[in-house]
């Protein structure tokens, strides 16, 4: 099983976690077309690659962004939302 | 005859506890620590048991838990392997795969038949006609089945647990020992593993040498002396997952391990030669006969012969020798014979040694029951017997000692790779994952010697990596010693093999397939390692090609004139040895929430139904009368009187801080910015998509502070979500999840204010306190938020208490209700009452597709808000003319009723599904609610619904809310 | 109308204690079970594995930009990192749960907790208190590691003492506090009062199968 570093928590297995998804920047909802708006509503980016994505450790409640490498299912790095490119 | 030997230094057997066990009705006696295979064959048994196929005798062959063909049941347990179980007094076993008996096994005849079985004769011959497959099926499965299941058996919950260390070294022979003790001293927490029940590996058996006892004592020693390794016997690692994951099991338990680093120094399979009647009892791997006379002292033979293409064979003749066996002749493969000083032995010992020499067939005697002597051939130039210049050697005993093959699934599992290296004839690895190590035979390295050498380096590397890992520098470990690399000759011949044709040469005895099967695969086409494997079954026994896939490579190369790296290997799954279903399904979790009211749902024996985690009351059962009736009483009873009802498992949740209105907003399609404090609100959420996710109540209890309720079953994904919004926001809100601290009743009812206005002085007046409002006061001295909701469509009033005071509260309230005739209703009855009220209940009355203009309940949605979860996608549904619509069904009392999901048929196609229904409804007659096309949505239209049996049921469209439409009765 | 006094909070395995046949007195408005017929009632040092039921001591969460200041007003000692703890003057404990999240828990028989709270009537500013009414369960004793082990993927070993970490124990999420006392291990466990009962029954069993068994409060905490 898998192991996830949790910043708050620390390394843990993954039956602690749960996946949210790829990381999306929402549109504008203002100003995307319908087309727009039904992209980022449905579609995923599933190409192979380094993905951000959101996990989050369910027995304190913390969401955070991990980069995982989806050719290779290694974890890159995990930090907070709003932690940017900080460090992991 | 006793074939025990004299007591030997190292021996595993404890002679002072003999141990009186039965095999196949008769009785032996052995010594504790023999397993079945030695104890039997100490006595002089050589009948182990029968072949899977042919049903053909065969006896004791790898003695390391590969002889997939002695398998026996004992009365509970079944297909244990007899080259494993340990013997215990009043063991009774039996073999598994005979009809009347090992001896006199009725389906021996089946060789005979054995040409008529080629290879995928199964697939071909029971492949039509397809309806009496399951006739073929149950009866192959008598024949060629392997032990039965004991149905009375009751096994325990065996503890499962987890384990931590940093370096996992599996196996614990030389090299093993040795790694352990170089990571060990280095400080790691290491684990040694070792599937065997006593330490040494090899040296506990193989070099004969006198100077291996100590040699085994003195690295013991030095890893007792080291604090921080622990070694385990007996305990296999069975499967390596992601991220040094793995799972070890004993005799008692599987344990999960987790693991910094993995150090497998797990050895070598020895691989046997291929010739006719390689099968039968007598014919064995040479590490067989050493581990006979050196774990267990038993004399393997009388008179042997051994197969031998390295260094090993002449030590197994050695051993042989030194125990009392008459060796007739080593026949070495080798043209050049052996270069090394062990050659020297065997000459001095006066065994006669042939070169390029190979064993053309072995000799049954009666009943191929045992052997009774083999032809030496001379090799040609191709390597192949020439079987016109054979020559005759009496024997019981054929050793076999012509190569090796590396014990590597775990690091097949990991990711690593394996290459064939020519200086050994045998696959290496060749990529190691990151944080795998391998040592000793299992990376190449046979010299003894060397292999303690290699442990050495493999764990001062494993150190490195894990120092290198600690260490936020993200550099590569410091090069360590050079791998070690064989020298002399391969201890693994190229193609120990040998065509005799149609006759009986096994590569696989698991599946009794022989030679020719695999010359006649691959003319029907099947030349690759994979498709090979899948169509003949080799590899797919019990022992899952531990002494076969080696040498069905060879031949596949071999036929295809290809080189053994471009024919490849089939992939190694986990688990390294069968393991019983019993340790694998161990004692499992099931958790289940209660709510606070429980003990008391429990005395009056209310009937429990699980809803998501929770158990709750489902209705409570009364003397005499049905479940429909009871459910119906209740609802009745909350219509007439009041109820109570437990309704704990509600999500109840604190949505805090300056940005909590505008939070709500967001997350919610309706308005709460100017919800005046003291009042609640409904709360409808969509998901990115516009679909209906959840539906509660919103309670300001003041500016910057919400209550707010959730279902039951999507209250803990729906709180993530809204966590994960405040994040992605970025708003000043503090959200905080209690369900399950907090108590919730609803009391309700014509009669609910009277019951509840004796437990509070929170003024419970009508004007004080009106339909939708939210008081924060005491009930029965709890504290408790009061809310005045109308779910049910009565009077009522939900009571929100800390746990440790709900049942005190719910006891108080059933007290303070007895005069109003108080009683409590259950979750049908609820669901009832709701249903009546027209009221939706979310995941039942909508799908993953409803959006709030289908379910009616658009006006939920505030109008003109710039942003709700869900309002973008919302606006571009609505673009498009609806599909369907929720709507009330009334039925006629007497019409057969539709099931929840039966299909509205509207001119031959669907026109929707009820969603749900009740039979016995408080109106006087049967009421549902359904999706329907929105032309047939007016109330008063007929609809036709499809039952189970194919008739139809007529219901009419009725206008919601069924029950109290001007909602008169709640406020 | 007379309105009833406050009752007695009750332990969400009440009645499992009560079943074994538990002693039961009133402690700081606590039901604790003080005696059990058969067990080891000396329980400061139960010889294999003790189980223990703390539920019901007064509690309190914080959240909000001010609860730290407002804390510190009320002359309590903040830890400073998250999931760090410190001891409060009547025996319980301060944790932080977030970056402006508390969680409290008072001593058995303490004041403190509860006089914290009627403090919060005259609070202002950004403070939420947030109702926390966990179970907690006290295992200790020589093979407390083999009840974890059997429970929980994580390795207490490689821990710190007194900090918390919220992960799953026999499949339910928690919170567990290392507070080893005088060479004896021991931790607390922290449960939703919703998942407490099924955890009690579960480390129950295992408790039992390892020869240790359910104790009393530890005399440290009373």
């Amino acid at each position: 099983m898998k192991i996830i570093h949790c910043p708050i928590n620390g390394p843990r297995p993954l039956q602690e976690f749960r996946f949210g998804g790829e990381l999306r920047t929402m549109p504008d909802p203002a100003a995307a077309s319908d087309a727009e708006w039904a992209d980022y509503v449905f579609n995923r980016r599933g190409e192979p690659g380094v993905k951000r994505e959101w996990w989050c450790h369910v027995p304190s409640g913390t969401w955070f962004i991990a980069e995982r490498d989806n050719r290779t299912d290694e974890f890159l790095r995990t930090f907070l939302h709003g932690a940017g490119r900080a460090d992991g | 005859m006793d074939r025990r030997l004299p007591p030997r230094p190292g021996e595993w057997i404890d002679r002072g506890r003999s141990v009186e066990f039965r095999f196949e009705g008769r009785t032996y006696r052995g010594f504790a620590g023999d397993v079945l295979a030695s104890a039997l064959w100490a006595s002089d048994v050589r009948l182990l048991g029968r072949s899977f196929k042919y049903h053909r005798p065969r006896g004791l062959y790898s003695l390391a838990g590969h002889d997939a063909n002695v398998m026996v049941e004992d009365g509970r347990r079944t297909n244990l392997r007899g080259d494993l179980l340990p013997i215990v007094p009043g063991l009774d076993a039996r073999s598994v795969n005979t009809a009347g008996g090992l001896e006199r096994d009725r389906l021996r005849f089946m060789e005979w038949f054995g040409r008529f079985l080629p290879v995928g004769f199964y697939y071909k011959a029971f492949h039509t006609p397809r309806l009496l497959f399951p006739f073929y099926e149950n009866n192959m499965r008598k024949i060629a089945g392997l032990g039965r299941i004991n149905p009375a058996n009751t096994p325990d919950d065996s503890p499962k647990d987890y384990a931590f260390c940093d370096l996992l070294v599996v196996g614990a022979g030389p090299a093993g020992l040795a790694a352990a003790i170089a990571a060990g001293e280095s400080g790691l927490r290491v684990l040694l593993v070792d599937e065997r029940p006593r330490p040494g590996g090899s040296l506990a058996w193989q070099t004969g040498d006198s100077a291996n006892g100590p040699r085994l004592e003195g690295l013991l020693a030095r890893v007792r002396a080291c604090g921080n390794i622990e070694l385990r016997c007996g305990t296999q690692a069975g499967g390596w997952y992601a991220d040094h994951w793995i799972a070890l099991f004993d005799d008692r338990r599987l344990t999960k391990l987790r693991a910094r680093a993995t150090l497998v120094a797990a050895g070598c399979f020895e691989q046997p030669a291929v010739f006719r009647n390689n099968d039968l009892p007598g014919v064995m791997l040479g590490s067989a006969a050493q581990r006979l006379i050196h774990l267990y002292a038993v004399k393997p033979f009388d008179r042997a012969v051994v197969l031998a293409a390295n260094g090993d064979g002449y030590r197994v003749a050695l051993d042989l020798h030194a125990a009392g066996v008459d060796v007739a002749a080593v026949a070495d493969l080798r043209r050049e014979g052996e270069p090394t000083e062990l050659a020297r032995q065997v000459a001095e010992a006066g065994i006669p040694v042939h070169h390029g020499h190979g064993v053309g067939a072995a000799i049954p005697g009666a009943g191929k029951k045992r052997i009774r002597g083999a032809t030496l051939c001379p090799l040609d130039s191709a390597g192949n017997p020439r079987t016109d210049r054979a020559q005759r050697v009496e024997c019981d005993g054929i050793a076999m000692s012509v190569g090796w093959t590396p014990n590597g699934g775990l690091i097949s599992q990991a990711g690593g790779r394996f290459v064939y290296a020519e200086n050994v004839e045998q696959l290496v690895p060749s990529i190691l994952p990151k944080g795998v190590f391998a040592a000793g035979r299992a990376n190449g390295v046979f010299d003894l010697d060397d292999r303690i050498a290699d442990g050495t380096r493999a764990g001062l590397a494993a150190a490195a990596h894990l120092a290198c890992t600690d260490s936020s520098t993200n550099g590569t470990p410091p090069a360590g010693p050079e791998r070690i690399v064989h020298r002399g000759p391969p201890p693994s011949h190229p193609f120990p093999i040998f065509a005799d044709k149609g006759k009986k040469n096994f590569v696989d005895l698991d599946e009794d397939l022989h030679l020719a099967d695999f010359a006649n695969a691959h003319q029907e086409g099947y030349d690759n390692v994979e498709l090979l494997k899948r169509f003949t079954t080799v590899g797919m026994g019990p022992s899952q090609g531990k002494l076969s896939n080696v040498n069905a490579v060879r031949i596949l190369a071999r036929l295809n004139g290809a080189s053994i790296n471009d024919t490849g290997t089939t992939t190694s799954r986990p688990f390294h040895q069968p393991v019983s279903l019993e340790l694998l399904a161990g004692r499992r979790f099931h958790p289940l929430r209660r709510t606070p009211i429980d003990p008391w749902h429990a005395r009056m024996s209310a009937v429990m139904m699980h809803v998501g985690d929770w158990l709750r009351p489902e209705y409570y059962p009364r003397e005499g009368r049905s479940r429909d009736v009871c459910i119906h009483d209740e609802a009745a009873n909350v219509r007439r009187n009041v109820g109570l009802i437990d309704v704990g498992t509600l999500g109840k949740l604190r949505i805090d801080g300056p940005d909590a209105a505008a939070f709500l907003e967001r997350i919610y399609t309706g308005r709460f910015g100017k919800q005046a404090v003291g009042s609640l609100r409904y709360g409808l959420a969509c998901d990115e998509t516009g679909v209906i996710i959840e539906d509660g109540i919103i309670a300001r209890l003041a500016d910057d502070r919400f209550y707010v309720s959730a279902t039951t079953s999507g209250v803990a994904e729906f709180f993530r979500e809204m966590q994960r919004w405040a994040l992605i926001w970025g708003m000043d809100v503090r959200l905080s999840n209690s369900t399950g601290q907090l108590a919730a009743m609803n009391v309700a009812g014509p009669h609910s204010r009277e019951a509840l206005h004796e437990l509070t002085q929170t003024d419970l007046s009508p004007e004080a306190f009106p339909y939708l409002g939210v008081r924060e006061g005491t009930v029965a001295g709890a504290p408790a938020i009061l809310l005045r909701v109308g779910f049910v469509g009565e009077l009522g009033y939900e009571v929100h208490v800390p746990a440790s005071y709900g049942l005190h509260v719910w006891q108080s309230l059933v007290g303070a209700g007895e005069r109003f005739s108080i009683q409590p209703f259950g979750v049908e009855a609820q669901r009832l009452l709701r249903l009546e009220k027209g009221h939706l209940i979310v995941g039942q009355d909508t799908d993953a597709l409803t959006t709030p203009d289908e379910a009616d309940v658009a006006w939920a949605i505030g109008k003109g808000k710039p942003f709700f979860v869900g309002m973008r996608s919302l606006e571009i549904v609505r673009k498009r003319p609806l599909s369907r619509r929720l709507v009330g069904l009334t039925f006629a009392n007497g019409t057969p009723l539709p099931e929840e999901c039966h299909l509205i048929i509207a001119e031959g196609e669907i026109a929707g599904r009820i969603t749900s229904i009740a039979p016995n409804s408080t109106l006087g007659h049967p009421i549902a609610m359904a999706f329907v096309r929105p032309d047939l949505a007016e109330p008063g239209t007929a609809v036709r619904i499809r039952l189970d049996d194919g008739t139809f049921s007529e219901g009419r469209v009725a206008k919601l809310p069924f029950y109290d439409p001007e909602s008169a009765r709640q406020r | 109308m007379t309105m009833p006094e406050t009752p007695p909070r009750r332990s969400p395995i009440h009645d499992l204690l009560e079943a074994r046949g538990a002693e039961f007195r009133v402690v700081g408005g606590v039901a604790l079970a003080v005696r059990f017929p058969t067990a080891e009632n000396h329980a400061d040092v139960p010889k294999s594995v003790g189980l223990c039921d703390q539920s019901g001591l007064p509690k309190l969460g914080l959240k909000g930009r001010d609860a730290e200041s407002w804390l510190a007003n009320q002359r309590v000692d903040v830890p400073a990192a998250i999931y760090d703890s410190r001891p409060l003057p009547d025996g319980g404990v301060i944790v932080r749960f977030g970056t402006d999240e508390f969680f409290l828990e008072g001593g058995v028989g303490g004041e403190f907790v509860p006089a914290l709270a009627a403090e919060l009537e005259s609070r202002s500013g950004h403070l939420y208190d947030i109702h926390r009414e966990e179970a907690a369960f006290v295992l200790l004793g020589s093979r407390v590691g083999e009840v974890l082990s059997q429970t929980c993927a994580l390795d207490f070993r490689a821990l710190p003492p007194r900090r918390v970490v919220f992960t799953r124990v026999a499949g339910v999420s928690c919170g567990i506090f290392p507070d080893s006392a005088d060479n004896v291990p021991s931790y607390r466990i922290w449960v939703d009062y919703a998942s407490a009962p099924y955890l009690w029954e579960t480390l129950v069993e295992i408790v039992e199968s390892l020869g240790g068994s359910v104790v009393p409060s530890p005399r440290g905490r009373v």
